[in-house]
């Protein structure tokens, strides 16, 4: 085994003593000199037409600088595509126009509640608040839908023109044979699943600050995605080049949890707006009911058919799926639900296809800890639960059968493959099997699950510059920001171990800055361990051959006989000929890049949630009293930060399964847009628990690394409600609240 | 100290140690919640705000010792009071040298570096409230079992959900706290 100096060991987090003491800024701790304050006015319909907008009296409040609406939208903003590189999408599909859906609309239609219709920018949030409310606007109520399938049928409410039907694309997609695959089979069992949109909640809101030096503009703002999506948006807005727009980040991310990725553009130009308009900054900063509003997970509906012999064996598998983004839909996001429908259940014969049709509903297209995992994920499990009770087959014998493993083609977009380099599944399987204790007993009222799920990633490339400065200190700058899940330590660990200098003389730069900062692809999907490390990885070996060219004629030496650890240089043959960095005494750049290969194999770890719960059959509540994660990283840079993530994930998928939902009436109106009033867990919530790394040798990765945080949410939450399964034998839609449970127990008995 | 000569009402506080005097009208409006006050009005970022309405307990500080809401307290409301932030908890007095940024020790209250120790953050946004909530507790009661501890932090939300480590900081700090 490697041995490694810095790496696969704890490690204090770097941004500890900031976040402990306070000093930490996120967001809602920037300013900027002579910055108004701008707050948005928002549609209290959830599809209407604004006939008039009138602002004088707005605009009259003392203290107001600019008042916005859609007449002040740049021209052809409706046309910016929101396609990132290496994304498919159906031929048919109407484009992922970016600025649709949400926010000012150049059509003066609103097509959510709470989409913006308005906004001002002020002296003091008094004024502010005061001049929304002075702006008149007349509404022409249009017919609203809800539902993606209702949305479908002939004449329902149309959304856009340019979509007719409703229909954004219709994307069909066989593999193998269905038919023959279902005439193999013994038995066929079907079962719908819906999945409720989720709110990020992310501790810190979203907020922006924006302004504009002549014709160079500048954004402040906490994206996980500046580099692909926030920078292109903005440059096509306002037809400046990419150069000429600087968007850069606090040093940390309030949380972010996939919350961070797609609408930040709709609403980052209404700061932007406000301070072309007014010549000033202006920070627009959401209150927590406005944030939850403008972002929740897809909500979806699967129906899924399923084909099977009476040994188990799987022979045909069909998905009808119906996706409600809301007004519209986040790219990214499709082309990933389409990949992980082929990869839930492994079978030859598989057919898909999937409809996406935007409705009224909140803005709900985004990710959430996953891109899509849970949507894709969500239904097959069940189906495998009643497969398993009928045919007496042990459930995870049957799910095992789904599993992908080492050297696998697993499909990995619409037509595409790619090759898994390795997998820790089936040790994983195993170990949760004994920790959960599977075959034994379980107390009156406690039922057993378990969930599993393989990732996917996103694909992006990363960039990092390396500097080495004269006193042998080493600066590195990646495009990255620390949303929480330790990257400031995880990347300053990898680039010590990589080029061979202690961590302490390694200072990374906090946050992107797309002036200054190299291009990323962003912290999402689990990327960024694996993707920039990789680039870090480029880099280092980049700086050790120049370090080493300067160093050879210092020590006498050919450069390929010198080798570099903890910060001295030496020749191998004779390791007392050596010099501390420091006496390089010259000043190096190296870069590194890492650019996606379809054709390389690709590093995915599988992750298994198993857990036992009580099910109150009286009540109705469902308490989760032992869950075990079992993770298979790679290598784990950090393993305590790996465990960190694990449990915080968790989390966030018990409140899945059980709480948390958000709710509209039949206006379309949010119920519940506030912490009180949506339930996430406390700390009263989070049951006994045990994390396990699995770490399987793993050649692609930097030092065989993978990601690691996001997708142990889905597996909890499908483990949670296969173990409520057991106890209804049947299958409730999450959350699984207690009038859900009790309406499905009445049915059954 | 700052000198008053105006017959406006003033708001008196002791943040951190510290007095702090606040005209009525001026640096504090009757309106103004205490959450403003020390973010907006005296720069003390450290307290945050996550939802303004009771809701996540990421604004709590301390009131003669014990946690509050800083979000839903009026800033008025705490004339003559004793307040105590984050950044109070720190003793800035003792500077160490050397260290990386995060190991650094020595002036760090015990909870903080406990917090470090058993990675008790992700994105650090519930951090000063969950510390400040856990001061509370150690104070009033200095060997808590893990239910007294779960009971005291119930009011603060961790999105992050690292709740687990969080529980197993503070039984670390209040066995420090005890040795000292
Ligand atoms: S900000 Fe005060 S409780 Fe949420
Ligand atoms: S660390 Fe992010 S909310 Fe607790």
């Amino acid at each position: 085994m490697t041995k490694f100096h810095y790496i696969g060991k704890p490690i204090k987090r770097l941004d500890g003593f900031d976040k402990v003491t306070g000093t930490a800024k996120f967001m809602q701790d920037m300013e900027v000199p002579g910055m108004l304050t701008g707050k948005i006015l928002y549609s209290p319909h959830a599809h209407a037409r604004i006939k008039r907008i009138i602002t004088d009296k707005a605009e009259r409040v003392p203290g107001v600088a600019a008042v916005v609406t859609h007449n002040d939208l740049p021209p052809g903003i409706d046309e910016i595509s929101g396609l990132e590189p290496g994304m498919v999408l159906p031929p048919t599909a109407v484009p992922p126009y970016l600025f649709r859906g949400w926010g000012l609309q150049p059509d003066a239609i609103v097509r959510c509640m709470g989409s913006p219709v308005a906004a001002v920018a002020a002296n003091t949030e008094e004024a502010a608040t005061e001049a929304l409310g002075l702006i008149e606007v007349e509404y022409e109520p249009l017919p609203a839908v809800f539902d993606a399938e209702e949305a479908l049928k002939p004449g329902a409410p149309q959304l856009y023109p340019d979509v007719p039907g409703n229909i954004v694309f219709d994307w069909k997609q066989e593999m193998g044979n269905v038919e023959n695959g279902f005439k193999e089979a013994d038995l066929v069992f079907e079962e719908v699943g819906e999945t409720q949109p989720q709110s990020h909640l992310t501790p810190d809101t979203r907020g922006a600050i924006a302004w504009w030096e002549g014709e160079r503009l500048v954004i402040c703002t906490a994206t996980m995605s500046a580099y692909p999506s926030l920078l292109p948006a903005m440059a096509a807005a306002f037809k400046l080049p990419e150069s000429k727009v600087k968007i850069y980040g606090p040093p940390y991310m309030g949380g972010s949890y996939g919350g961070r990725a797609f609408n930040e553009a709709c609403f980052v130009l209404v700061a932007v707006l406000l301070a072309r308009k007014a010549g000033r900054p202006v920070r627009v900063k959401l209150t927590r009911e406005e944030d939850m509003l403008a972002l929740t997970r897809c909500s979806t509906r699967l129906h899924a058919k399923i084909g099977v012999k009476r040994d188990g064996t799987i022979t045909a598998v069909e998905y009808r799926a119906f996706l409600n983004p809301g007004p519209w839909f986040y790219p990214p996001w499709v082309n990933r639900y389409f990949t992980h429908l082929f990869k839930v259940i492994k079978c030859d014969n598989i057919k898909a296809r999937a409809t996406l049709a935007p409705t009224n509903i909140p803005f709900s297209g985004g990710p959430f800890r996953g891109f899509a995992y849970m949507e894709a994920f969500l239904v097959a499990q069940p189906i495998l639960k009643r497969i398993s009770q009928q045919l007496g087959i042990d459930y995870l014998k049957l799910l095992q059968q789904s599993f992908w493993r080492t050297g696998d083609k697993v499909p990995n977009g619409p037509g595409r493959y790619s090759v898994l380099s390795s997998s820790g599944i089936d040790e994983a399987i195993e170990k949760g099997r004994q920790l959960i204790d599977w075959d034994g007993p379980t107390g009156p009222d406690e039922y057993i699950g378990a969930g599993y799920c393989l990732p996917g990633s996103a694909q992006f490339p990363s960039n990092v510059i390396l500097r080495l400065n004269r006193d042998g200190s080493i600066q590195l700058e990646t495009g990255v920001i620390e949303i929480g899940a330790g990257q400031y330590t995880t990347l300053t660990y990898m680039a010590a171990e990589a080029i061979g200098a202690p961590p302490e003389v390694i200072n990374m730069t906090r946050s992107f800055d797309t002036e200054t900062q190299p291009w990323d692809g962003g912290q999402r999907s689990e990327r960024t361990t694996y993707s920039t490390g990789l680039a870090i990885v480029e880099a280092a070996k980049e700086l050790r051959q120049k370090i080493f060219n300067v160093a050879s004629k210092k020590l006498g030496a050919k450069a390929d006989e010198l080798e570099l650890e903890e910060g001295v240089v030496f020749v191998k043959a004779d390791p007392a000929k050596k010099m501390p960095l420091s006496a390089v005494g010259l000043p190096i750049v190296a870069t590194g890049a890492f650019v996606p290969d379809p054709e390389r194999p690709w590093a995915s770890g599988p992750v298994v949630s198993f857990v036992r719960v009580t099910v109150d059959k009286e009540t109705g509540q469902v308490t989760p009293t032992k869950l075990v994660i079992l993770n298979d990283v790679g290598r784990a840079i950090n393993p305590p930060v790996v465990h960190t993530q694990n449990m915080g994930t968790l989390s966030a998928g018990i409140g899945y399964a059980l709480t948390e939902e958000v709710i509209w009436d039949s206006d379309g109106r949010v119920l519940n847009a506030n912490p009180q009033f949506y339930h996430t867990p406390t700390i009263l919530d989070v049951p006994d628990f045990h994390s396990e790394i699995i770490e399987p040798v793993d050649q692609i990765g930097p030092f065989g690394a993978k990601g690691a945080g996001e997708k142990v949410l889905t597996p909890t939450a499908l483990a949670i409600s296969a173990a409520v399964y057991n106890a209804l034998k049947t299958n409730v839609n999450t959350p699984i609240t207690p009038d859900k449970l009790l309406k499905a127990l009445r049915k059954t008995e | 100290m700052k000198q008053r000569t105006s017959r406006r009402p003033t708001v008196n506080l002791v943040i951190n140690g510290n007095p702090q005097v606040l005209e009525v009208g001026v640096e504090v409006q009757p309106w103004h919640t205490l959450n403003y006050t020390l973010r907006e009005v005296l720069s003390l970022k450290g307290t945050k705000v996550g939802c303004s309405h009771g809701g996540c307990g990421s604004c709590t500080v301390l009131r003669e010792g014990k946690p509050i809401l800083s979000c839903t307290t009026l800033t008025i409301e705490c004339n003559g009071a004793s307040i105590m932030t984050i950044e109070g908890l720190r003793d800035t007095s003792v500077m160490t040298a050397g260290g990386m940024r995060g190991t650094t020790t020595g002036n760090l209250h015990p909870l903080q570096q406990a917090f470090i120790d058993n990675y008790a953050f992700e994105c650090g946004m519930c951090t000063s409230g969950m510390i400040l909530s856990a001061e509370a507790l150690l104070n009033s009661n200095p060997d808590p079992t893990e239910d007294d501890i779960k009971e005291a932090l119930s009011g603060n939300l961790c999105r992050c959900g690292v709740y687990p480590n969080i529980v197993k900081a503070v039984h670390e700090a209040a066995k420090v706290k005890k040795n000292d």
